[in-house]
């Protein structure tokens, strides 16, 4: 006699067969502990004026600070994972973003059908043609420029902390701003076909509305597709935080990002000094981060059977 | 033939209206940005800053220059920029882009003929080490970005072993770093695309009819497989084309290439908006013109193509 499963539960088996998938999910959970420990743990708690060491500047890994100082002496080592931190932070907020206003966006449009189906998807299709890096930059520049008038206008609220979550919100909006098209063309898709489904049918001779019908019935059917796209989405949202920030549009010092550490890094590869900890440590750790995303969400796609 | 014709007509049209909604976006978004750009020059004097501002156009109604701007732009003409004062955005654009050019144009050469050799080599030997070194590099190109890769390749071919030169312009031993920087990731997509197309291509029932006619392996793989799989490597080739071929800001930068990339990012940093908007202006119209032409070149190849 079989044992009869549940769809989830099968997906979850043919997960575990994927050793490689298994393995980068561990990884990645201990890249997010160390993301929350390490800093914690091997850093002084404060503005950051203690941590600096102006003897110890530039040392190579060593006894002390396995990934070398930076050029004002301050360890590498929670600096990587602090970055690495606010980039797992502005990504996963970015994410949920584009996913509300994905599948909000998508639903409506393929559940209403017709003339306004065919307007909204016409107008993703305009998005679609824009140059993504330039309308970040220039979202940047908008947002930006307001929030500097803000916090000139209202001195109070110009503390560290408020500035720093300023930047990382503004970070996270724009790029869930500009990663939803996607997203709501594949929910769209799923919608189209799902209306026509008999269990909708039931609903609405059971008098459910529009909007019960389509968030409590249809769009929990589609969950699969949409977090296997997520995951696959999530290391391009990651590599575009670094790429900001390595361009100087991210986060500013004292804040760290990875794409700030190697930005300095770069700066300071010179013939006579490689400096070399301070490109490999952050790259290395940005490149296994952004190869487990990939292989976890190869992982689900297969796993779940999208496509 | 006239199917063709209307075909193109339609795409034609769509392309243009998607030029006019990004110029119309950029025009306006670029006016919501608060602040003056010319705050930050020696014109603390109101005076002089309006005779900067209508040097510019600026004082003009918004509609006006609104009609201007579109007028200048069809024919490529984004006026003054306001940072390099005696320069226009077109003088500025046309000294960047042959070396932009030049450079993708090299890259996107490697990553195409590479990839596409690996990526049949590897649907046709699936499983072999040629396919797991294929998927090596298809991971790596997609998991390492360029701003990781340059310093390290600067690092240990240029300074450790000094076999390269770490950056500049004008010797071909500069342009080796740069072109492996651009290419590895175009040469993953490329690989993966051509691998997939490949695959999909051998489980069709014409390889069966090709086999069975006694056709050598070369000939059903390079002529009949590699042929029909490779539809999705050239939709990925228009807009890659347009992105390497306008430049990247990261490569120019590390590498100290003269090239257009660099003015994505720092016209916005320096509010140098016209500079800004013709540099997105050049990238969008070979964007829109790329594709276009990636439609009829299916329509061409594959006679299945529904033209309405």
């Amino acid at each position: 006699m079989t044992e009869a499963r549940t769809p989830l539960q099968m997906a979850v088996r043919r997960f575990r067969k994927n050793r490689l998938a298994g393995v980068c999910l561990l990884l990645l959970a201990l890249a997010v502990a160390a993301s929350l420990a390490v800093p914690a743990v091997r850093q002084p708690s404060g503005a950051g004026a203690e941590r600096i060491a102006p003897g110890a500047g530039l040392l190579p890994p060593g006894p002390g600070h396995p990934f070398g100082t930076d050029a004002i002496g301050r360890d590498l080592l929670p600096r990587v994972f602090e970055g690495l931190r606010l980039t797992f932070a502005v990504g996963i907020s970015a994410i949920v973003l584009s996913l509300a206003l994905g599948i909000a966006y998508g639903a409506v449009a393929g559940y209403c059908g017709g003339r306004v189906d065919s307007l909204m998807m016409r107008g993703v299709d305009v998005l679609y043609g824009l140059p993504t890096i330039a309308i970040i930059m220039l979202a940047i520049s908008v947002f930006k420029g307001y929030g500097d008038l803000l916090f000139a206008a209202r001195e109070g609220i110009l503390r560290r902390e408020n500035r720093f979550l300023w930047e990382i919100a503004l970070i996270a909006v724009v790029l869930g701003l500009t990663s939803w098209l996607t997203i709501a063309r594949i929910v769209r898709g799923q919608v189209l076909s799902l209306k026509e489904a008999e269990f909708v049918e039931a609903a609405r001779a059971a008098g459910a509305g529009h909007l019960r019908i389509l968030f409590r019935h249809i769009v929990p059917n589609l969950l699969g597709p949409v977090i296997v796209y997520a995951t696959l989405t999530l290391p391009a949202i990651l590599l575009f935080e670094s790429l900001l920030s390595f361009l100087g549009l991210g986060v500013q010092e004292p804040n760290v990002s990875l794409g700030l550490l190697l930005d300095d890094g770069i700066k300071r590869i010179a013939a006579t000094s490689l400096n070399w900890w301070l490109v490999a440590f952050p790259g290395t750790l940005l490149a296994a981060v952004l190869f487990c995303l990939n292989v976890v969400g190869d992982g689900l796609r297969d796993a779940l059977d999208v496509r | 033939m006239t199917r063709l014709a209307g075909f193109l007509v339609r795409r034609l049209a769509g392309a243009a209206i998607v030029l006019w909604a990004v110029l119309t976006l950029l025009f306006f978004l670029v006016r919501a940005v608060p602040g003056d750009p010319f705050a930050t020059e020696k014109a603390g004097n109101p005076a002089i800053r309006e005779v900067i501002r209508q040097q510019y156009g600026l004082d003009r109604p918004l509609p006006e220059q609104y009609i201007r701007f579109l007028g200048n732009a069809a024919r490529l003409d984004f006026g003054p920029s306001y940072r390099y004062k005696s320069w226009s955005v077109g003088q500025i654009l046309r000294q960047g882009f042959p070396v932009s050019a030049f450079l993708g144009f090299s890259a996107l050469a490697l990553a195409t003929g590479l990839g596409v050799t690996a990526g049949a080599l590897a649907a046709a030997r699936r499983n072999t080490w040629i396919d797991h070194l294929t998927m090596g590099v298809v991971v790596a190109g997609i998991c390492i970005p360029g701003f990781v890769l340059a310093p390290l390749l600067i690092i240990l071919l240029a300074l450790l072993l000094p076999v390269l030169p770490p950056a500049g312009w004008g010797a071909p031993s500069q342009l080796i770093l740069p072109v492996l920087v651009l290419a590895l990731p175009n040469l993953a997509y490329i690989s993966r695309l051509t691998r997939a197309g490949v695959l999909e291509a051998l489980q069709k029932d014409f390889i069966v009819t090709a086999r069975a006619k006694g056709l050598a392996e070369r000939q059903v793989l390079y002529g009949h497989a590699l042929r029909n799989g490779l539809a999705p490597v050239l939709a990925f080739l228009a807009p890659a084309t347009a992105t390497v071929v306008t430049g990247s800001f990261v490569v120019e930068t590390i590498f100290h290439v003269p090239g257009m990339g660099k003015y994505f990012v720092s016209s916005f940093l320096h509010a140098d908006y016209p500079l800004a908007i013709g540099s997105i202006a050049v990238y969008s119209l070979l964007l829109v013109g790329l594709n276009v032409l990636a439609d009829l070149a299916q329509a061409l190849l594959d006679p299945r193509v529904n033209l309405e």
